[in-house]
Formats: structure tokens, sequence, C-alpha cells
């Protein structure tokens, strides 16, 4: 059934968050250290590796470094950074617009929900990847099959767990709702929303991990533009400092958007934090 | 005042049918402190619960005022075992949550419910989030949520339930005084028979599988009753063992 | 069963009387579908069907290409692909995944990595695996256990980290190695968490096997759907994603089984054990 919600690790999550410390009689500064040393290790094993490996394969730090310097100063790095990003949150947004009200519509009308239900199961179903050359039909090769891609997507995840959160708001709650004379609507309104952020952030979370997929995999196939096109670009040229710096660059643009996320949810929804917090 | 005729619940699952209530009748005099015990299971919250409207009940009606209710009632307000403050909204903000959609400017519904909040003496915390506050000030907040409505009729579900034996009696004398202060009717479920005999005029005796009142006892005890050990007193000893008995026999029947 | 539970409980759908039961769950979804359906099919009428298609011709393409032989094909390299890259991906994860959690040493060195690895659009990588192995099978394999792992091992990690102080302390007490604790205390209560990981990584795979094939191949499903958009033969390309949704259907339906089968199987040895 549609509303079975999309648990476990979601993207964007770390390993800090999987794993509580719990470490007896080890102090975290010597994690820390262990960790750095571990790091400049790799990082001097790789630079010398471009001594006796062919650079193609996965170059140097610093022919990295320099690359990145490279297209961050000719503006390439940053049209395409920017131009990924817009397109992303317009498709992440739109989503979310239709994916959460869709979502609580159905969390709230029963009706809805049931006839809605098997097309939600099947579009969930689908690895709507496979989608890509239906909307280069659709919409042709430009932004608005880009966009069309990134939204249809992202949008299953956001329907599918802003139901199962209006559905499995707290009996009490929705009680107290009821027994104060709430009429539906403002009850859905003051009561089940609020009560299903955690659910609908947690959608969130996983349909950004989607988008930032779709983002890339829609620039590489339809136009070559931002980050998808620079990596298809340098991929075919064997370039492949300026590959890997590309690489990192959609990295960090998938974390500034995930810590993004982060900070809405503590700003707009700050008691989901203290709660766990608690337990 | 307030009376309910010949309420019955069955619940249905996939395997049985279960009869929550039969038959149950009952007079609630205006301004008493009703107080409904018995064993778990016995549909005593589930006769509250059709009381404020919450569930519907199989069939009987519920008449308050000489009207036949339709579901919620403005006029009642209900108090909850597991509290339920809404973790999103301050205390203060709780408190107003009966308020709202009633044409209430922001300030009048803020005034009204730090009103509330005084009487249960929680003013100075209106403006912290509940998760902040302890499980006995969370539950005055309910109280206090309850209040702001200013109701005529006060249901409480086992409202003291969760928490400790200390604050449990805390509390108690809180509910006593509001109570007669503010004189209003109030409908109290509880299993603590010690807690119905310090609180009620009258105690109401279910019986269960099905649910229905055995029998309904005065309780004669002088009041205020926070002003002597209403535990030692012979009258109240004498109360609680028929009490006991009444209960106690029926649950060796059944087994 | 008490009332007080039968009062918690959702309100029950009453127990089939079965004319309202078929008429508030079966109709309004199956009247849905075929509304659907027959607006589909009406497009055709003022719409190139080259945009939509009809569900007919959807149908008649299918048979057709069952005929052929080409999905059958497309469908077996498929498999095979996402198959062999998701087994490889659930064992590396689940492998790294314990160690991470037992061993705080490699959990240290290792997370940046994850870390990285988990946040980034994996499919950027895909260029630099054709550079390292052009456009071939290897590639392909490569990108699917690249992106499987990932889950199965925060989830794995996870499960081994949050596994009930309770139980620790009993291992504990009793004198187990720290090879006993892990085969029977540390593993089996990260189980539930591993499944998890497990059923998003599946989901994964079968992404990852289509966006592998649609940018790296001549051969599957992935290919078949972007040659088939290329040259707009709609219908064929609703056939083969139709196909592709079946396939993701039946691999959540068989995880269910497992997961089912699994719990009945721990259900059963607790109750022996009583």
């Amino acid at each position: 059934m549609a509303a079975t919600l999309q648990t476990a690790r979601t993207p964007g999550s770390t390993v800090n968050e999987a794993a509580r410390p719990r470490r007896r009689g080890v102090s975290p500064r010597m994690g820390q250290l262990i960790q750095i040393v571990s790091l400049i290790l790799v990082l001097v094993a790789w630079q010398l590796s471009g001594n006796f490996l062919n650079p193609i394969l996965i170059s140097t730090p610093s022919r990295i470094v320099s690359d990145f310097g490279e297209i961050l100063l000719n503006g390439q790095l940053v049209q395409a950074f920017v131009g990924s990003a817009v397109e992303m949150a317009i498709g992440f947004g739109l989503a979310c617009l239709v994916g959460i009200s869709l979502g609580v519509l159905m969390g709230r009308w029963r009706t809805a929900e049931h006839a809605v239900d098997p097309l939600v199961s099947f579009g969930n179903a689908t690895p709507t990847i496979a989608l890509l050359p239906v909307m280069e039909i659709w919409f042709g090769l430009g932004l608005a099959a880009r966009l069309a891609f990134i939204f249809v997507i992202c949008i299953w995840s956001l329907l599918i767990n802003t139901l199962a959160g209006v559905k499995n708001v707290n009996r009490g709650w929705a009680d107290v709702g009821r027994s104060f004379g709430l009429s539906p609507f403002e009850s859905t309104r003051r009561i089940f929303i609020p009560a299903a952020m955690p659910f609908i952030f947690a959608g969130m979370r996983l349909a950004l991990a989607q988008a930032a997929v779709g983002m890339i995999l829609s620039g590489q196939e339809i136009g070559e533009t931002g980050l998808g096109g620079l990596v298809e670009n340098f991929g075919s040229f064997f370039q492949t400092g300026h590959l890997i710096a590309s690489i990192i660059s959609s990295t960090a643009l998938a974390f500034i958007a995930f810590w993004l996320l982060a900070r809405a949810q503590a700003h707009f929804c700050p008691w989901i934090r203290a709660m766990s917090a608690r337990r | 005042m307030l009376d309910i005729v010949g309420v019955s619940k069955t619940f249905e699952t996939r395997d049985r049918r279960v009869a929550a209530l039969q038959e149950v009748s009952l007079s609630v005099r205006d301004g008493e402190f009703l107080s409904l015990v018995g064993p778990s299971g016995c549909g005593k919250t589930t006769l509250l619960r059709i009381i404020d409207g919450l569930t519907d009940a199989t069939s009987g009606r519920i008449i308050f005022n000489g009207v036949e209710l339709q579901g919620v009632s403005r006029e009642m307000a209900f108090v909850f075992q597991d509290i339920n403050l809404l973790p999103w909204r301050t205390v203060v903000q709780n408190v107003e949550i009966g308020l709202e959609g009633r044409g209430l400017s922001k300030r009048a519904r803020r005034q009204r419910a730090l009103q509330a909040l005084e009487l249960v003496g929680l003013e100075t915390v209106a403006d912290a989030p509940p998760y902040t506050l302890s499980g006995g000030m969370q539950q005055r907040v309910g109280v206090a949520r309850a209040l702001a409505v200013d109701p005529k009729v006060l249901l409480m579900d086992e409202p003291f339930g969760h928490l400790d034996n200390f604050t449990r009696e805390n509390l108690q004398v809180e509910v006593a005084r509001l109570w007669q202060s503010l004189k209003m009717t109030v409908i109290f479920v509880t299993h603590d028979v010690d807690e119905a005999i310090f609180l009620s005029d009258r105690i109401a005796l279910f019986r269960t599988n099905p649910g229905r009142i055995a029998e309904i006892v005065e309780v004669d005890l002088k009041r205020p009753r926070w002003e002597y050990n209403v535990r030692a007193e012979p009258n109240a000893i004498r109360l609680r063992e028929r009490i006991m008995d009444e209960l106690e026999v029926r649950k060796l029947q059944l087994a | 069963m008490s009332i007080a539970d039968l009062q918690l409980a959702r309100p029950a759908t009453r127990p089939a009387p079965t004319g309202r039961w078929l008429r508030s769950r079966i109709v309004p979804p199956l009247a849905i579908v075929l509304v659907i359906l027959g607006a589909w099919q009406a497009t055709s009428v003022f719409l190139d069907p080259l945009l939509l298609s009809t569900p007919t011709a959807v149908f008649a393409a299918l048979v057709a290409m069952a005929g052929q032989g080409q999905i059958w094909a497309a469908l077996l390299t498929s498999l095979e692909e996402m198959f062999a890259g998701l087994a490889i991906g659930l064992v590396l994860g689940i492998v790294l995944g314990l160690l991470m959690g037992r061993y705080w040493v490699v959990e240290k060195i290792l997370s940046p990595y994850v870390n990285f690895f988990n946040a980034t659009p994996l499919v950027v990588t895909i260029p630099l695996l054709v550079i390292w192995v052009g456009i071939s099978t290897q590639a392909r394999l490569l990108f699917i256990v690249l992106i499987t792992i990932w889950p199965v091992l925060l989830n794995t990690l996870a499960g081994v980290k949050n596994v009930s102080q309770g139980y620790v302390d009993v291992g504990r007490a009793f004198g187990l190695s720290d090879a006993q604790m892990l085969r029977l205390v540390s593993i089996p209560a990260a189980v539930p968490y591993m499944l998890a990981g497990v059923r998003i990584s599946v989901g994964l795979a079968i992404i990852g096997m289509i966006v592998s094939e649609m940018e790296v191949s001549m051969v599957g499903l992935g290919f078949l759907l972007t040659s088939l958009g290329n040259s707009f033969q709609t219908s064929k390309l609703f056939g083969v994603i139709l196909v592709t949704s079946l396939l993701g259907v039946l691999c959540a339906a068989i995880l269910r089984l497992v997961e089912r089968l699994w719990f009945r199987w721990i259900g059963e040895v607790s109750a022996a054990q009583r």
C-alpha cells in the first residue's frame, strides 16, 4: 500500500548519526586525530601515485586543485553550479508544493486516498529515471524537460511520506482538535500538518537526494548544461582533474542543499530535535 | 442537567464484537462532582468520550439541558489521560487552542489563556515549550486548557493516571479547590477508589463485560476535604469497604 | 484485548459486509484507473499519438516486442547486471558496516569517504568510471555497486551500534568473546536495520541499472529506453517503462516476502525457546 513509510537511512544522514558514540575509555580527541592522520596519509599517497600512474586515471590532489581554480576563474564552474542549483531548487520546490498538498489531501480525505492509492503505488514503484526519454519527447530538449524530470523524480517521496505522516498523527492530538470544537479544516491546519512535520521533512530529505540525481542526469542528457553537462564534457575529453573537481563541486552542492534543509527544519520545527533528544 | 439515556456501545473488530457499554443510564446533577469508578476495560472512558462527542454511541442519547447532543459541545471540555499537549506550541498557545475559531482577537485569546494558567498557577511558564515541563505541570496545563473555554461540564479521563503518587495527591487537592471555587459540574473517571472518595459527591460503580453501572453511591463526607485526613474517617472507611466489595465480588465472579 | 485497546485503535473498517467494503475500497480506485485509461485512449483523437500513445497501442507494442524477443534479451542482460552489482554491493556494504560498527578505528578512518559518497549524486561519477573501464559491462557493474553500498552500509552500522545496551550487558555477563558477541548479539539485532537498508539498496540498484544503461550501454532496458525515445517510438517506450515498473513492484514484493519469512522464523525460534 502506498502509505508505508520510506524509513531508515535517508541520504544526507552521516556516519555520525548512524553511530552514536559509545566508545569506552577512548577520548574523542584520539578519534579525530586518527581521522585526520589517515586522511592526510591518503592524500599523500594519492599525490605520490601520480608519479607512476597515468594521471588520466585518478589525477592528483595538486592537479585537481589547480584545475578547480581554473574552471572557477573562467566562470565555467560558477555558471554550471548556479544553473544546476536553480533548476534543482525549482523542480524540488514545485514537487514539494504539489506532493505535500496532495499528501495532506489524501491523508485527510479517505475517498481521495482510496482512489489515488493504486496510482501512487504504481508511480512509486516505477524507476522514474526511466521517464527521462518521455520528458524529452514531451518537452523537447530544454529547461522545461529538465524541470519536469526533476519534478517527476522527487514527487513520490514527498507525497508518500506526507501521507504517512498525516495518517499516523497521534490519536490523542487528533482528539484534542475534535474535543475543542475545531472544524476538520481547522484541525488539518492546526494539528495534522504540524504533527506530520517530522515525516514531511523526512520525505523532503529523500526527495532532495533524488532531485540532485535528477538535476545531474538531466544536465547530462538534456542539453549538456549545468554540473551534469560539465562532468559529461570533461569525461569525454579525458580531463580527469577537471572531472574530479566537478564531482567534488556536485557533492558540495548536495551538502549545501541538505544543510539548508536542516536549517529550515531547525528554524520552523525546533521541537522535532528537542523532543527526540529527550528520549 | 445532563442525562445519559440507554447508551450502548459495541466495538467490532475483524474477529470479535465487544460490548463496551450496555444500556447505561445516568442523571448528572448540576454542579456536582461525579466519579465513574471501575476496573480497566469496563467502559467508563468510553462513556466519557461518548458524552464529549469524541466517540459515537451505538445507541442511546445524551441530553444536555433539555437538548439532545449530536457530537461535540462547546459547553464541555475534556482533560485527557495522556495529557496530549501539542509539542509545537508553547504552553499558553496550547491553552489557547479551544479559543481559536471563536472570533476572538489574538490579544483576547492570550488574555483568557493566561487567566486559565493563573488558575493552575503556571502563568510563569506561559511561553515555555511543553516538553520542558514535568508530567504534573503538563497535566495542569491540560486542565487550564479545558478551563479556558469556560465549560459548564468538565470531563476528566483518569487525568492523574500516569503521574507519581506525590504529584497525584497535590493535583487532587488542586482539582478539589478549583471545583469548589468555579462551581462547575465535573465527571471524573478513575480506577483509584480513594481518589474518587476524596473528590466526589457521588460515585458510579461500573461492572465489566458488558460495561454497565452496578450502583451509584453517595459520598457523605464534609467539605472541604483537604482540611482533614479523609482516609482516616470512619464513614470513608466504610464506604471504601463497600465499594471494594462491590467491585471485587464481581471480579471473582468472572474468574 | 481490552476496550482501551479497541478505543485507541483505528476506527475499525467493518469486516466485509461485502457490499459496502467493495464499494469503498475497490470501486473508487478501479473507477479512477478505468477513467484514466479511457481518457488516455481518447487523447489520440486530438493529440499527436507521438506524445502519449494509447493504452491499446502500448499493449500491442508490448506483445510485438515480446514476440520479437527484443525485450527478453534486454531484460535478461539488465537483470544479470543488476543482481551481480547488487550482490557485490550488499556484501561489501554489510561487511564494511559490521566492521565499522565493531571497530571504531575503522569507523573513524572510513567515515569521511562514506559521508562523501553518500551525499554525492553518484550519477556524476559515471564519466569517471567510463574513463577507467570504458563503455562496458564493468562500468555498469561498478556503478551499481557504488550506488547500492551506502544505504546498506549506514543501516548496518546503525543496527550494530544501536544494539540495545541491555543485550550487550547480558552478553558480557555471560562472558561472550568478541566473535561470539558479534555472531550472537550484534548481528541478529542489526538484521531489521539491515533489511531496511537492503530494501533501499534494491530500489537503487534498479535505478542504477537503468541509468548506467542509458548512459554507457548498447544493451539492456536502459539502452532500449534511450533508443526508443530518440526514435520517438512512444508506444514501445511506454511498454518498456511498464516492464521496468513491474520489475520494481516484483522486487519490492519479493523483499516483503523475505522480511515476513525472516520474522516469522525468528518468532518461531523464540517461541520454541520458551
